[in-house]
């Protein structure tokens, strides 16, 4: 098999909760040491997390810093490679979502955005790079949103397919030196971030969205680390989003667009008349 | 108002906005070109009023940084108030960096961040509700190859286009039926004074990468993305061989990265 051996150390941002959490857990449960990055740390799960762990000599460790801070997030991977070792697997799962039509989309919610979710993967990147070597691997957690756009989703998109581009270029700059780079592209999951946003999602968005599934998180983790066991440049967990991925690259756009286009207006035509019937 | 095609372009003062913008003059438009430095702007102006199709036409210069966000809005509306709203938006105003990852500064990775998305971004959103309301209008954002494929040594360059793309795809979903398009141009590499400052210190994976696609001259390029967006394409590919590099990196992602890494290792081994 082509992909990597186990990881015995593994670097992850947003680890608290969601994707990260999930992912953590596994790792643990593997046997490898575990640095998490995140914006709070909660003590209740990394308790749970050297409960479940391998071997008690495993360390569990998590640093509170913003992904958006380079200098910080530098400084907290430079702790860890000492308190642990460098990473053999760095994932960065921290991201945000503030979705809105763009026109009501404030221009600050938008850089935000990208931010975290595309300044934060450069950051990461740059911060455990220099201490990776051969053999060893960066998984930036992208979206479906990476390669197929979303209703409402304009700063998501912009953020998400920049981290696309970003993990392109990382790749084939770190190929020669035998660091493989991993972009993985989930559809919705249910974390914590997308339970926020169903509170007051789109319509549209949801209907666009179910074209590319929802999975649980254990679906998402399991089939994400059957991806990175098996060493994938591209990870896109679930049949759903498989499929979308295989249309938005085999499909002309003008059909893509014309199918997203109806599902759109239908949506739009029905809460235009619900607005009419409420007023 | 008169019957004359209003056109803006940011960027306009030089390289491919200012072909354009060339190209919008002799075919008889109304032109804004809106860039940060006013000399060149001004030359720019009287370059294209020269090769104006008729003495009525409208050309001018308005001094305007793009990542700008406190300025820009009131610019926008002076102008839509004075010349009208326009049919015509080119964003090309951009920014490159040419290195590897790690000797790219967090600065110029926001930078990039900032003129090449946040610039275009916050210039269509301008005018959009003006466009909107009037149910027409054609926003062009310039993009590059580089926002459909990663290229060696543009880590900051791809992810900022790529997400011009991410943007792009979005907007059109939301803007489809409204009568205004959005429109993609994504240009291999053109001669203009961008691509040539990069040229002192290219790093050479990136220059043996982008001599697979060649140059085109800004004239050429211009043509073909007029065309382009006359003919309202959402994407549009100027020249044989980008058109070829994008297909096969759309359609067997995997083989085109295996094989501009075989490339690259025969070349620099």
């Amino acid at each position: 098999m082509r992909g990597p051996r186990q990881p015995t150390s593994c670097f992850i941002t947003g680890g608290m909760s969601g994707l990260g959490l999930g992912l953590a857990r596994e790792y643990a449960r593997r046997g490898a040491d575990i640095a998490i990055f995140d914006l709070t740390i909660n003590d209740d799960v990394l308790r749970q997390l050297e409960d479940i762990r391998l071997r008690d000599s495993q360390v569990i460790t998590a640093y509170q810093v913003n992904v958006t801070d380079s200098e910080a997030l530098q400084q907290a991977v430079e702790q860890a490679v000492v308190a642990i070792s460098a990473p053999q697997l760095a994932i960065h799962c921290a991201g945000i979502q503030r979705a809105q039509p763009f026109e009501q989309l404030p221009a600050d919610h938008f850089d935000q955005v990208i931010q975290v979710n595309l300044c934060g993967s450069r950051n990461f990147a740059a911060a455990v790079l220099p201490h990776m070597s051969g053999g060893s691997r960066l998984a930036l957690v992208a979206s479906m949103a990476g390669f197929a756009a979303n209703y409402s989703y304009a700063a998501y998109c912009a953020s998400k397919f920049g981290v696309i581009g970003l993990g392109r270029v990382l790749r084939m700059e770190y190929k020669p030196r035998g660091i493989e780079v991993s972009l993985v592209c989930p559809p919705e999951v249910d974390t914590p971030m997308v339970i926020e946003e169903l509170k007051n999602m789109h319509p549209a968005s949801r209907r666009l969205k179910d074209l590319g599934g929802t999975l649980s998180l254990e679906q998402a983790v399991t089939a994400i680390l059957a991806g990175l066991d098996a060493g994938r440049g591209v990870i896109i967990p679930g049949g759903k989003a498989k499929l979308t991925y295989f249309c938005s690259r085999y499909l002309p756009d003008a059909i893509m667009n014309r199918v997203v286009d109806r599902i759109v207006r239908s949506e739009l035509a029905q809460m235009g008349s619900e607005r009419g019937a409420a007023t | 108002m008169s019957s004359r095609k209003i056109v803006w372009i940011t960027g306009g003062s030089s390289g491919i906005g200012l072909a354009l913008a060339r190209h919008y003059a002799r075919s008889g438009c109304d032109i804004v070109l809106l860039a940060r430095d006013p000399g060149k702007l001004q030359n720019a102006a009287a370059e294209c009023s020269a090769l104006g199709a008729s003495s009525e036409q409208v050309i001018s210069g308005e001094p305007v940084d793009v990542t700008d966000s406190e300025n820009l809005p009131a610019v926008a509306e002076g102008l839509i108030a004075a010349r009208g709203l326009p049919d015509l938006v080119i964003l090309s105003a951009g920014a490159a960096a040419n290195d590897t990852f790690l000797d790219t500064p967090p600065a110029v990775f926001d930078d990039l961040m900032n003129i090449n998305l946040g610039g275009s971004r916050e210039v269509a959103r301008a005018v959009l509700p003006g466009m909107c309301e009037r149910g027409s209008g054609q926003i062009a954002f310039v993009c590059s190859l580089a926002g459909l494929m990663g290229i060696y040594g543009y880590s900051a360059y791809s992810a900022s286009k790529f997400a011009v793309t991410g943007l792009v795809q979005a907007l059109r979903q939301e803007l489809a039926g409204s009568g205004v398009d959005i429109q993609l141009v994504c240009p291999p590499e053109v001669d203009t004074p961008m691509v040539a400052a990069e040229a002192a210190h290219a790093v050479p994976q990136t220059r043996f990468l982008k001599d697979l696609v060649g140059t085109m001259q800004p004239d050429v390029v211009a043509g073909k993305i007029a065309r382009g967006i006359e003919r309202r394409k959402s994407v549009i590919i100027p020249g044989f061989r980008a058109g070829l590099m994008a297909w096969c990196g759309r359609h067997f992602p995997g083989l085109f990265e295996r094989g501009s890494a075989l490339l690259l290792r025969w070349r620099f081994k």
